[in-house]
């Protein structure tokens, strides 16, 4: 009797195994079976993410795009500085290797880091930029009334922009050019950098 | 005979041209975007008539003029005696390294022993309000080089690891220590007004000189 019954729970036992393993052999299949329907669907790839995000990096571009009031010229190894002062929107005069620009409209020529004496009052040892005074008059006549429109005075600031190799002399004629024309107040565009690249230029050789 | 219209099924929308413009656009951008951060320094510069009002001269002056040849700073008229290993009567601070080909002429000079030379005008009592420091090169010196000379020469520098505590700078005693150094941030007002933490100033206000003939 007890054999019988032991015999009886086996036989039990090895049904209700089997049963669930078709079970569970049915579930793959049917995955399967699902999985390849779907492959062969007409269901797109979803870039609905991909597209989330690149709408966002579009906008952050954008806005960085149009904030910079500074553009910096191509051939112009600005230096790197520790100063911290934020720039602001005036007049950018630009000095690299090429030559003189105002925005980004070239005004005259450099050769050899010097400015030719005949564009300068009193020849070589001249301190004025004849063509640069021209420029920056016409500059200061427009800001001054667009300041009176506003109500303001005109503050004089210009930023300068000068490459790294530029020299001391070139510098000054350019400052007391804009000084000449009622400019007072200047700013020199570095990049932020720390103390240790300080007056180098971003793509300048390695430090040895 | 009535026609039924047939309503078309709402299609999605066909999102491919705008998805190739913005694949465009977005290297496009990143080209043109300059992943550096601009600043300005301030400086000033005198007329060039302003040197007529020689008989007013203020008493306290710190001049630094620069050359290839090294530093010279100037206190009140009088310039300072030529540190160790530079010659006397040349400039009181000379350059780390000869003059040769592919040498960036800032890495020459040794803004170290600059840097100390200021701090210790600084330090002194009747100098410490003193903001003011005017820095005249030769024509040749490259902007490079006056662009250190007013970041060595604008602040107080501290040792990294005391940035948190000082109050005042400190002399460097080594390049590297100069290089790691960091500028502390003090309670003080700036000219508007405003209180708060700003970076602990030496000589701030930069003026220009018209530049010296190049030897």
């Amino acid at each position: 009797m007890a054999v019988d019954l032991s015999k009886f729970e086996k036989a039990r036992e090895e049904q209700r195994r089997a049963e669930m393993e078709k079970a569970l052999a049915d579930r793959i299949k049917a995955k399967r079976k699902a999985k390849r329907s779907r492959d062969t669907g007409k269901t797109a790839l979803g870039l609905n993410s991909m597209m989330d995000m690149m709408t966002i990096i579009l906008v952050f571009l954008l806005k960085s795009y149009g904030e910079e009031p500074i553009v910096i010229l191509p051939n112009t190894d600005v230096p790197i500085s520790v100063a911290e002062n934020t720039p602001e929107d005036m007049t950018v005069i630009t000095v690299n290797k090429e030559g003189i620009f105002m925005v980004r409209s070239r005004i005259l020529e450099i050769e050899d880091g010097k400015v030719n004496g005949n564009f300068k009052k009193g020849g070589e040892s001249g301190l004025i930029i004849e063509p640069l005074e021209a420029a920056l008059r016409q500059e200061v006549e427009k800001l001054k009334s667009i300041a009176m429109a506003n109500g303001k005075e005109f503050g004089g600031d210009m930023t300068i922009i000068a490459d790294q190799k530029t020299n001391y002399r070139l510098l000054v004629e350019v400052m007391q050019t804009a000084i000449g024309t009622e400019f007072k107040r200047f700013r020199f565009a570095v990049i932020q950098g720390s103390m240790k690249e300080s007056g180098r230029y971003a793509s300048a050789p390695e430090l040895p | 005979m009535a026609r039924v219209a047939r309503v078309p099924d709402a299609e999605d929308l066909n999102l491919t041209p705008i998805m190739n413009m913005v694949l465009v656009l977005i290297p496009l951008m990143l080209l043109n975007v300059v992943f550096m951060t601009i600043s300005v320094i301030e400086v000033t510069m005198p007329q060039r008539s302003a040197g007529a009002a020689q008989n007013g001269e203020p008493p306290k002056r710190l001049q630094l003029f620069i050359s290839q040849q090294g530093f010279t700073v100037v206190e009140s008229g009088a310039s300072l005696p030529a540190l160790e290993n530079c010659p006397g009567g040349g400039p009181t601070i000379c350059p780390l390294k000869e003059e040769s080909e592919g040498t960036l002429e800032t890495d020459r000079h040794d803004w170290r022993r600059l840097y100390n030379t200021l701090l210790e005008i600084k330090q002194k009592p009747d100098w410490a309000d003193h903001e003011q420091i005017e820095i005249v090169a030769d024509s040749s010196v490259n902007f490079g080089v006056l662009v250190k000379a007013m970041d060595v020469s604008r602040n107080q520098r501290v040792p990294a690891a005391e940035v948190k505590t000082a109050i005042k700078g400190k002399p460097m005693t080594t390049d590297q220590e100069m290089n790691e150094s960091q500028i502390p941030l003090v309670d003080s007002v700036d000219d508007q007004g405003n209180s708060g933490k700003m970076p602990l100033g030496m000589f701030p206000v930069v003026i220009l000189g018209l530049p010296t003939v190049s030897h």
